[in-house]
């Protein structure tokens, strides 16, 4: 059914979009400038974010978005607010998920005009949170410092090996998988290769303890101390923990990984087969030229994807691997904040608090994948690929 | 593209030299694997018999350990009861020096005294000669029982000797003290009195010397054996590997599985080889492809499972040797863990906080996806693209630690745990594409009979995407058991840890170095390898459990959204 669309007449258009324009304002300068506004309707409520700024944004982001939607709406006057209203309880579905994504999404985005501020809880409960004096000083000290340099090398480092060594894995063994037409021992395989997946880092970590730690307890250690060798510090050292990262990595997630591989696979289309096999192909070539090509875009979305985590390292398994050995290789963006930020054990340099600072990298960690991803989507789509979005 | 001229049967098939080729390296390969499994086997078994007298004496060894620990027991009754009888013996002189007796009781006492050590002495000797009997099956061990008896017996008659010498000595200080304070004042004290504390201090003297004499001859008794067994000690260390049996076993058949690798690809090779050569039309090329990759996976599959396979065989080994004798199951580990408070309440948070967390999940993921399926309503672009967004934009760990823990104030509750995460915007996007997958009409047909949408989600939708449910949950469950970051950050509170938070502080700190936040009962507890073990086990065996039920619903199909998407 066609129908004829008609625009809202110009004095709603009007009114709806000054509303839109104030709610937003209002909303906005609530959000960043609340501590101080506001600050004399809420002096019995000491948090960073507080009852009335709270209540501001909320009436604020609704009118937002009711008088975008107004301003949006193509019908005639009285069919548009019943348009809406047809949808209710699809938009009262939403609601959960509207205030999830508001509260840990969106607030601790806006939250981030922390990384401009001398901010710590302390100095926020004593409202003496103020402005830096170079707005940007702590990117300028992060930078500077000393630092920025192994953090940023152990990150891209670890990045760099992850692409090199460990993303083809599952795609190889997705393919290798693909190839076998006994079906009970496919199953078998897939679920001993998924077995890893349900082992947590730190039971993975315990065990890598075990097998490679150090003799008395590690066993591959005893052995070779046994045989008379010396000890090799697989958990120890420098030198071995780049290598024990991408081995634990494999080891965990590779046979996890060919999950969504397969799934591609088994959307290509049977029929290419045997027109190739007519054609005369073997099957490295079908390899090749068929399955390949099928299960590219796959390949590419996943590619993009981890371009958007490419300096996320995995905490949790780089801070149970962590130890005082390899600290130098082994510290990257996301212990570092935590270390800084959230324990304190290193400090930020002087001008600025722990918190901000630590924000500050984090930012700049997340800037960088959002980069990365907007980059590597854009060259996708220009080689004629199909992006993420 | 240039078409082939070849046929599909000449590429794919072998033709005789080939196949006469490869059976020959098939059976180069056969005689390779044989000839290095007798050396292996030959080897092994000799290291294998060696160890095991060895590790006789090891057990050996920690049964006189237990002696020892036994002999130091009765030491310290002995030191104890010495102690108070020297008490008794200093109050007795008081008494006697203040009451200025003839006789002095002290006499009896020591008569009691020695007694007793007499019976001490047979009962170690007795146990110095079960020590012996027990130790005649190694030449090496008589010496070493024998040492060991002798230093115990040195060091018991050193303690006596020591206790003995403590007791006179203070009698003679004491005994001294009076006669210079009788002698000081002369002028009251009779020279009977003076003589009575004259002969006292003597006495004391006397016996004083012979004590330190045979203090000395104990002490160098003593220093010998200790010597001796310390030098025995050193030469037992150094002849005792520290691997077990049950490693050995493993280290066995792990070179013994490469010559098996070894051995089975060479029979493939030489019967697939030989068919060809009867009959080279009937196999083709792909078949060798087929058996590599098989074989590919039988060893993937034995590598990846094998660390899981050693932790749970480990957790079943007894504690002090994690010794492992096949058919004989040792739970000792897993009663301990069974005792222990900390860890069965970690457990059961851990189940609390995959079971509450999962069902928040699945319920918000899937009623949001619902929502977001459906392509006509307004405003769901730009829903989607504030997901995207924020999927691939993080705020970072510091403003939503500021926000859960300041401002929202969720610190050691489980809301911190399961809040930041309530959807995962991957899994939203995925199923939000599996729904749109669905047919339509069916809904359609509902919405004629009167259902709203909530309505048709929960009694059509729902249903209809129960395998979905049940994959998301599975990868939901997952994240929660196995989280470990949120649950270090926000739960201080020990009661409160998850499984993945202890077995850090049982296996990760208790390791050595590095232990400055563990817990003091941990630290106090010091688990054995094999309770080690059993945590590990404990803390991974529900998860997995979990994937059998949910294997069905595993199906290609569920995934395919995360394809197209």
């Amino acid at each position: 059914m066609i129908r004829d669309i008609k625009k809202n007449p110009p004095i709603v258009r009007q009114v709806s979009l000054s509303l839109m324009v104030v709610s937003l304002a209002v909303t906005l300068t609530a959000l960043i400038f609340g501590g101080t506004l506001l600050e004399n309707l809420n002096n019995w409520l000491l948090n960073s974010i507080n009852s009335a700024q709270l209540l501001t944004v909320i009436v604020g982001v609704v009118v937002f978005l009711l008088s975008f939607a107004v301003f949006r709406t193509n019908e005639k006057d009285p069919k548009k607010l019943r348009h809406i209203l047809r949808y209710r309880w699809l938009y009262a579905m939403l609601l959960g998920a509207g205030a999830y994504y508001f509260i840990f999404k969106l607030l601790p985005v806006l939250n981030l005009k922390i990384i401009f501020q001398n901010y710590s809880p302390t100095l926020a409960r004593n409202g003496r949170v103020e402005w830096l004096d170079p707005i940007l000083l702590t990117f300028k000290q992060f930078f500077t410092y000393r630092d920025f340099p192994m953090l940023l090398k152990n990150t891209l480092s670890l990045a760099v090996l992850n692409i090199l060594f460990y993303f083809p894995v599952p795609i190889m063994l997705a393919l290798l998988l693909n190839e076998i037409k006994n079906m009970p021992f496919k199953r078998v395989t897939q679920s001993v290769l998924y077995l890893p997946h349900f082992v947590s880092w730190t039971v993975l970590g315990s065990i890598m303890l075990m097998l490679l730690g150090p003799s008395p307890n590690g066993l591959i250690n005893s052995l070779i101390k046994n045989a008379g060798g010396a000890e090799i510090p697989f958990m120890m050292s420098e030198e071995w923990f780049r290598p024990m990262y991408i081995i634990e990595l494999i080891w965990k997630e590779s046979g996890w990984g060919t999950i969504i591989y397969l799934a591609a696979l088994s959307g290509v289309d049977e029929q290419l087969y045997e027109a190739s096999v007519i054609d005369g192909a073997g099957r490295f070539k079908q390899l090749l030229h068929i399955t390949l090509p099928c299960i590219l875009p796959t390949i590419i979305t996943l590619l993009i994807l981890r371009m958007g985590s490419f300096l996320d390292s995995g905490f949790d398994q780089i801070y149970l691997m962590l130890n005082s050995y390899n600290r130098d290789v082994a510290t990257v963006f996301d212990t570092y904040v935590y270390d800084v930020g959230l324990t304190g054990t290193i400090t930020a340099p002087a001008g600025t608090t722990n918190y901000s600072y630590s924000a500050t990298v984090g930012v700049f960690r997340s800037v960088v994948s959002l980069i990365l991803v907007v980059t590597s989507n854009a060259l996708a789509k220009l080689a004629g690929e199909e992006g993420v979005y | 593209m240039k078409r082939l001229d070849m046929n599909y049967e000449q590429v794919a098939r072998l033709n005789k030299r080939q196949s006469m080729t490869l059976s020959v390296i098939g059976m180069i390969m056969i005689a390779l694997a044989v000839f290095g499994m007798i050396v292996n086997v030959s080897g092994t078994r000799q290291t294998l018999s060696t160890r095991q007298a060895l590790l006789g004496g090891l057990s050996k060894q920690t049964a006189l350990l237990d002696d020892d620990k036994a002999l130091t027991a009765m030491g310290q009754d002995l030191n104890a009861g010495l102690e108070s009888i020297a008490a008794q013996v200093s109050a007795a002189k008081q008494q006697s020096l203040s009451n200025q007796r003839d006789q002095l009781p002290e006499g009896r006492k020591y008569d009691r005294l020695t007694s007793q050590m007499a019976e001490y002495d047979s009962e170690l000797a007795m146990l110095g000669e079960r020590l012996a009997a027990d130790g005649a099956l190694e030449n090496w061990q008589p010496v070493l029982t024998e040492a060991s008896a002798l230093r115990q017996q040195a060091k018991a008659a050193y303690d006596d000797a020591a206790a003995e010498l403590k007791t006179y000595k203070s009698a003679q200080s004491k005994a001294k003290k009076a006669l210079t304070n009788a002698q000081k004042k002369d002028s009251t004290a009779t020279a009977e009195e003076v003589a009575q504390f004259q002969a006292d201090y003597d006495a004391a003297a006397q016996v004083y010397t012979a004590a330190e004499a045979v203090k000395d001859e104990t002490y160098a008794a003593y220093t010998e054996a200790k010597t001796a067994l310390t030098a025995l000690l050193g030469d037992l260390a150094a002849a005792l590997p520290t691997v077990t049996v049950w490693e050995s076993v493993l280290l066995f058949f792990s070179a013994a599985l490469t010559w098996c690798i070894l051995l089975v690809l060479g029979v493939e090779l030489l019967i697939i080889g030989i068919v060809c050569i009867k009959a080279p039309k009937h196999l083709p090329l792909s078949m060798l492809a087929d058996v590599l990759i098989y074989d590919f996976f039988i060893v993937l599959a034995s590598v990846m499972v094998s660390p899981l396979l050693y932790v749970a065989v480990g957790s079943f080994s007894s504690t002090g040797l994690a010794q492992f004798r096949f058919g004989k199951l040792d739970f000792s580990a897993y009663k301990m863990i069974a005792f222990s408070q900390r860890t069965m309440r970690s457990i059961l948070n851990s189940f609390l906080i995959t079971i509450a967390g999962t069902g928040m999940n699945i319920v918000l993921t899937s009623v949001t996806a619902y929502a977001l399926s459906k392509k006509d309503l307004p405003g769901r672009n730009w829903m989607m693209k504030l997901v995207i967004f924020f999927m691939l934009f993080h705020a970072g760990l510091v403003p939503d630690y500021i926000l859960v823990s300041n401002t929202l104030g969720l610190t050691n509750t489980y809301w911190a745990i399961w809040m930041p995460v309530l959807i995962s915007s991957s899994n939203l996007i995925i199923m939000k594409n599996f729904f749109q997958q669905l047919p339509a009409s069916i809904e359609e047909s509902a919405r004629i009979d009167g259902c709203n949408e909530i309505q048709s989600f929960i009694h059509i939708v729902i249903p209809m995407s129960m395998a979905s449910i049940a994959t998301f949950s599975l990868f939901y469950a997952v994240g929660h058991w196995n989280n470990y970051q949120r649950a270090m950050i926000y739960i201080s509170d020990p009661n409160k840890f998850p499984i993945t938070v202890l077995l850090r502080q049982v296996v990760i700190l208790s390791q050595g170095s590095l232990a400055d936040d563990v817990l003091p009962e941990v630290q106090v507890w010091a688990p054995t390898n094999s309770v080690k073990y059993a945590t590990i086990m404990v803390g991974t065996v529900p998860i997995i459990c979990v994937y059998p039920f949910l294997q069905k619903h595993f199906t290609k199909g569920v995934l395919m959204g995360s394809v197209k998407g």
